[in-house]
């Protein structure tokens, strides 16, 4: 029944910037409404071969939904109408959002375990891990967990501009150039937290090198899979 | 001639729901065959008066078939409305000009 489906449609829809949902879609119904022409045709006695000539005649060719559909700018997702606040200025905004948000929910949860308390020390176990996991969660993770996201989309969505590299670096830059960390009792006279963005001459050669090594982590497959995807542009994702 | 297509398409999911091909035959059969939308561009044509919130779109399947079905919503058939006055405005404009044209 799906034989209809033209091979590489879906391709050529996504890279006009149709999102791979609705192009899937659009394809599904384009060769359902084949099928049932096919069925009209053989309701009326000629051969199967014939039937689906007649059809594929009525129903027009590849190119014409293709060119149908592509020549509709209201279908193309908002992302390849705005790839800079897509792929660049959205992210940034997602990663200063979920800083904040991870920082406002770990204060919330000290302040639960202090109330039950919990003593607050570096020499407990499970604080110990845990201000451990939240360092790294917002230093390392955050950053590179949100340039994978973009990396992901613009893959997904054959996007072809500068936008998503152009995003992965500011993020990973932004990323690094956050910092955060915990002050607890024996070290510090009582527990705190603290963080900020900012370049300092101590930390220059760290930050440098954790916003090259999440910008590589996630942009060298981004760039390896657009190549490959160049090369082989029926590839199917 | 896309505003035609998109008129006639709400004026025909304003009776009832259809799928892709009922509709394009209803388009045939209420228009007496006088207007045929192109069957391949019917489905960007419907995707787009959904994106614009007019339709909403409803899956199920019948008899192992996926049909797609769509239906107007309370923005596209107030869409129609203002479509369907304009349409009668200039169309009678039209036909007093040719009546008039005929007299002249």
């Amino acid at each position: 029944m799906l034989e209809h489906l033209p091979g590489n449609a879906r391709e050529r829809l996504i890279r006009g910037g149709i999102p791979p949902r609705q192009a899937r879609r659009i394809l599904r119904e384009f060769a359902e409404h084949h099928a049932d022409l096919v069925a009209e045709q053989l309701t009326s006695g000629v051969s199967a071969e014939k039937a689906r000539e007649a059809a594929t005649a009525r129903l027009g060719s590849e190119e014409q939904l293709i060119a149908g559909t592509l020549a509709r700018p209201e279908l193309r997702s908002w992302l390849r109408r705005r790839p800079c606040a897509a792929f660049a200025m959205a992210p940034l905004l997602a990663f200063a959002l979920a800083f904040v948000g991870s920082i406002v929910v770990l204060i919330g949860f000290f302040e639960w375990l202090k109330s039950r308390g919990a003593s607050l020390s570096d020499a407990s176990p499970m604080i110990h891990w845990l201000t451990a996991g939240a360092s790294i969660y917002l230093l390392w993770a955050l950053p590179a967990a949100i340039a994978a996201a973009i990396a992901l989309l613009a893959a997904q969505r054959r996007e072809i501009s500068i936008w998503p590299m152009v995003g992965i670096i500011v993020t990973c830059a932004v990323g690094a150039l956050t910092n955060f960390s915990f002050d607890l009792p024996p070290l510090a006279a009582h527990p705190g937290m603290t963080a900020g963005i900012g370049l300092g001459r101590d930390n220059m050669a760290s930050t440098m090198m954790r916003a090259g090594s999440t910008a590589a982590l996630t942009a060298l497959p981004y760039l390896w899979a657009r190549r490959s995807r160049r090369r082989d542009p029926h590839a199917q994702s | 001639m896309s505003g035609v297509s998109e008129l006639l398409l709400l004026r025909l999911l304003a009776e009832r729901e259809m799928y892709g091909y009922e509709l394009a035959r209803a388009i045939r059969t209420t228009t007496r065959q006088a207007i045929s939308v192109g069957e391949s561009v019917l489905y960007p044509a419907l995707h787009s008066l959904e994106r614009r919130g007019w339709l909403k779109a409803r899956r199920c399947t019948v008899n192992g078939r996926t049909r797609v079905y769509y239906s107007l919503t309370r923005g596209g058939q107030r869409h129609l409305t203002k479509m369907t006055q304009e349409w009668r405005r200039i169309s009678g404009g039209v036909d007093a000009a040719l009546l008039g044209a005929q007299h002249a």
